[in-house]
C-alpha cells in the first residue's frame, strides 16, 4: 500500500480543519488535508458544485475567506477521500474511489465535524424523512428541496436556520414543531450577549419565518411518521415543562416530507479508534474527547478541534483550529513558544467569550427529557440492522449490561453507519432500564473500518 | 436508473438527480424489505446506498452523477 508522509495530517476540511491546516502551513509545517467531499468548506460552508456557478450565490464572507486562505497556502489536499482506520495513531488508512493509501503524520488533527442527533420515532425510516442537516446540505449543495409539503420538528439553532432557508426557497412549511418553550432564550440574556452578532443572526432568521407566516409550535415534538412506501403524514404532540407528553394534544399533518433535527452531536469515531479518551458531556448529552488547552487529546500529538470535539459552531471551530495549528508549529520548532503564545492569546480570549454564549444556548435549547418516550416497542432503533426497541428491551431483560453486550446480542450498531445513528438512543434506553448513568456505561465500541470501504480497494496488489 | 433514462445537472449528486426524477426510495432493506431514502444527506447514515456501474453500496448523497452512469436502486 502506498504511503505519504507529512508533518501534519488534518482530517476534515470544515472551518476547523481548514484553519488548522492553513495556520500550521504558514509556519512551514507540511500539511495534508483530507475530506470526503469534493470541495472544502464542510457542511457549514457547503457550496454547489462548480458546474452550478452561474446561478450560485456565494456561501458568505467567512466561508469565502477561509477558502481563499486555503487556496493561497501550500496545503496538500485530498478531496473525496475517506479515512477509514488507523492501526497506529500516526498512520491513517485512507481510500479514494477504489484507491487505497496511507497518510503518515507526525501530528494528527481530527476535525471530523458533527451530525444530527438521531431520535427514533415510529416511521422515521420512511423515504421522505430527512435530518435537518441533510435538508440544508441538499439546499445549499444541490439547490434542491426534498419535497413539497414539509413539517420541521426538533429544536435548536439549526432547526430555525434551515426552516427559514427553506421558507425563502419557496418550500411550503406546514409547521415548525420546536421542543423548546417560547421565549426560552429570554432567561439567558447575559450569556447570549457575549456574542451579540450571533444573537442578531438568530433573531433575523426568526423574523424571516414570522414574515412568511410559518406556524411555529413551541413545546411540541415529533410523535410518528406514517405512509405506505414513503411519507404521507406526520404527527406531533405537545410536551409540558418537564418534557412529558400532554394527552389529547396530538396534531396530524398531511405532508410528503419531514425534516427532523434535535441538535448536532460530534463525530468521535475516528478519535476513539486512535485511542483518545472520551468523556460524557451531560449538558450536551453526547460523548466528547478529553482535551488540554491546546486541544490535544489524551493521545500525544493527536488533536481534536471544531464541532467534532463538542458542537459550538463555525466561529469557535475556526479559532480552535488555529490554536491547534499553532501548537503543532511550536512542537515542531517552527515557531518559538513566546510567539505561539502571543498569537494564541487573543484566540483563547474569544473562545472563552463564545463558551459563555454556547452555555446559554445549551441551557435554552437543552435536549427535552423523555424524548425517547415516543420509541414504541415496534420502532426501529438501529436503522442499518433493523433492530426494533422490543429486541433491545428483551436483551436488557436477559441481562445485557453494556452497549457492547447489546451490540453482540442484537446487532445494534453493527451496520455500515457503525452505530452513528443508534448508539446514543441505545445508550439512553440501556441507562434508563439499568438505572446507571450513560457516563458509567461507557462509549460505544468502535473498530475499523469506521466507514465501510470496498474490499477490492484493500486487496489491490499493484 | 434501473433501466430508465433520467437527466441530471452536471455536478449534481446521484441522490439529488434521483430525487429530481421523483425517485425517493433508493434501496430496500435486507431483513424486512422496507424502502429507504436519503436521510442524513451528508455521508454518515449509509441509508442511501445504491449501485453505480455495477459497484454496490455507494452513498447516493456523496457520489456525483456522470453521463451514461448506470444506477440501480432496490437491491441491498
Amino acid at each position: 500500500v502506498k504511503q505519504e508522509s507529512f508533518d501534519l495530517v488534518v482530517v476534515g476540511a470544515g472551518p476547523a480543519g481548514i484553519s488548522a491546516a492553513v495556520e500550521a502551513s504558514r509556519w512551514g509545517v507540511s500539511v495534508a488535508l483530507v475530506d470526503e467531499n469534493p470541495a472544502p468548506g464542510g457542511n457549514i460552508y457547503r457550496q454547489p458544485p462548480k458546474e452550478f456557478a452561474p446561478l450560485a450565490p456565494s456561501a458568505g464572507e467567512r466561508g469565502a475567506a477561509l477558502r481563499r486562505a486555503l487556496d493561497a497556502s501550500p496545503v496538500r489536499r485530498f478531496p473525496e477521500t475517506t479515512v477509514w482506520g488507523a492501526f497506529r495513531p500516526d498512520v491513517l488508512e485512507a481510500v479514494r474511489g477504489g484507491d487505497s493509501f496511507a497518510l503518515e503524520g507526525r501530528f494528527v488533527i481530527v476535525a471530523a465535524g458533527a451530525y444530527d442527533r438521531p431520535v427514533p420515532v415510529p416511521g422515521w425510516t420512511l423515504p421522505g424523512v430527512l435530518t435537518v442537516g441533510g435538508a440544508q446540505t441538499l439546499l445549499k449543495g444541490q439547490r434542491m428541496l426534498p419535497g413539497r409539503r414539509i413539517l420541521f420538528a426538533g429544536t435548536g439553532p439549526l432547526l430555525l436556520v434551515v426552516a427559514a432557508q427553506y421558507a425563502e426557497a419557496g418550500a411550503e412549511i406546514v409547521a415548525v414543531a420546536d421542543a423548546a418553550r417560547i421565549g426560552s432564550l429570554a432567561g439567558h440574556v447575559p450569556g447570549l450577549l457575549s456574542a451579540p452578532a450571533l444573537l442578531r443572526d438568530g433573531m433575523r432568521y426568526r423574523w424571516r419565518l414570522l414574515r412568511r407566516r410559518v406556524p411555529w409550535l413551541s413545546q411540541s415534538v415529533l410523535l410518528r411518521v406514517e405512509g405506505r412506501g414513503e411519507v404521507e403524514s406526520a404527527s406531533i404532540v405537545q410536551i409540558d415543562d418537564s418534557g412529558q407528553r400532554r394527552t389529547g394534544t396530538e396534531r396530524r399533518f398531511e405532508v410528503d416530507t419531514v425534516c427532523v433535527g434535535y441538535g448536532l452531536v460530534p463525530s468521535v469515531e475516528l478519535l476513539q479508534l486512535l485511542g483518545c479518551a472520551l468523556r460524557y458531556d451531560e449538558a450536551a448529552a453526547c460523548w466528547i474527547p478529553r482535551r488540554n488547552d491546546d486541544f490535544e487529546t489524551s493521545v500525544p500529538s493527536v488533536f481534536a478541534v471544531g464541532d467534532g470535539a463538542g458542537v459550538a459552531g463555525a466561529v469557535v471551530a475556526a479559532d480552535e483550529g488555529r490554536v491547534a495549528g499553532l501548537a503543532v508549529a511550536r512542537a515542531l520548532g517552527r515557531i518559538g513558544p513566546p510567539e505561539a503564545q502571543r498569537l494564541q492569546r487573543p484566540l483563547r480570549r474569544r473562545l472563552r467569550r463564545l463558551a459563555r454564549f454556547r452555555a446559554a444556548m445549551e441551557a435554552a435549547y437543552g435536549l427535552p427529557q423523555h424524548l425517547l418516550d415516543g420509541v414504541t416497542a415496534d420502532t426501529i432503533v438501529c436503522r442499518c440492522e433493523e433492530v426494533r426497541r422490543r429486541e433491545i428491551d428483551e436483551a436488557i431483560g436477559d441481562g445485557a449490561l453494556t452497549p457492547a453486550q447489546l451490540k453482540a446480542w442484537t446487532r445494534v450498531g453493527m451496520g455500515p453507519c457503525q452505530g452513528r445513528m443508534c448508539s446514543l438512543p441505545v445508550a439512553e434506553l440501556l441507562s434508563r432500564s439499568t438505572e446507571r448513568p450513560i457516563a458509567e456505561l461507557g462509549p460505544p465500541s468502535v473498530r475499523p473500518p469506521v466507514k465501510p470501504v470496498p474490499i477490492g480497494a484493500l486487496t489491490d496488489t499493484d | 436508473v434501473d433501466g430508465r433514462e433520467i437527466s441530471a445537472f452536471a455536478g449534481e449528486s446521484v441522490a439529488a438527480a434521483l430525487l429530481g426524477a421523483g425517485i425517493r426510495a433508493l434501496r430496500e432493506t435486507g431483513r424486512e424489505h422496507e424502502p429507504r431514502g436519503l436521510f442524513c444527506g451528508m455521508g454518515v447514515c449509509f441509508d442511501c446506498l445504491v449501485s453505480v456501474d455495477g459497484l454496490p453500496n455507494l452513498r447516493a448523497c456523496m457520489t456525483p452523477v456522470a453521463e451514461g452512469m448506470r444506477v440501480e436502486t432496490r437491491r441491498s
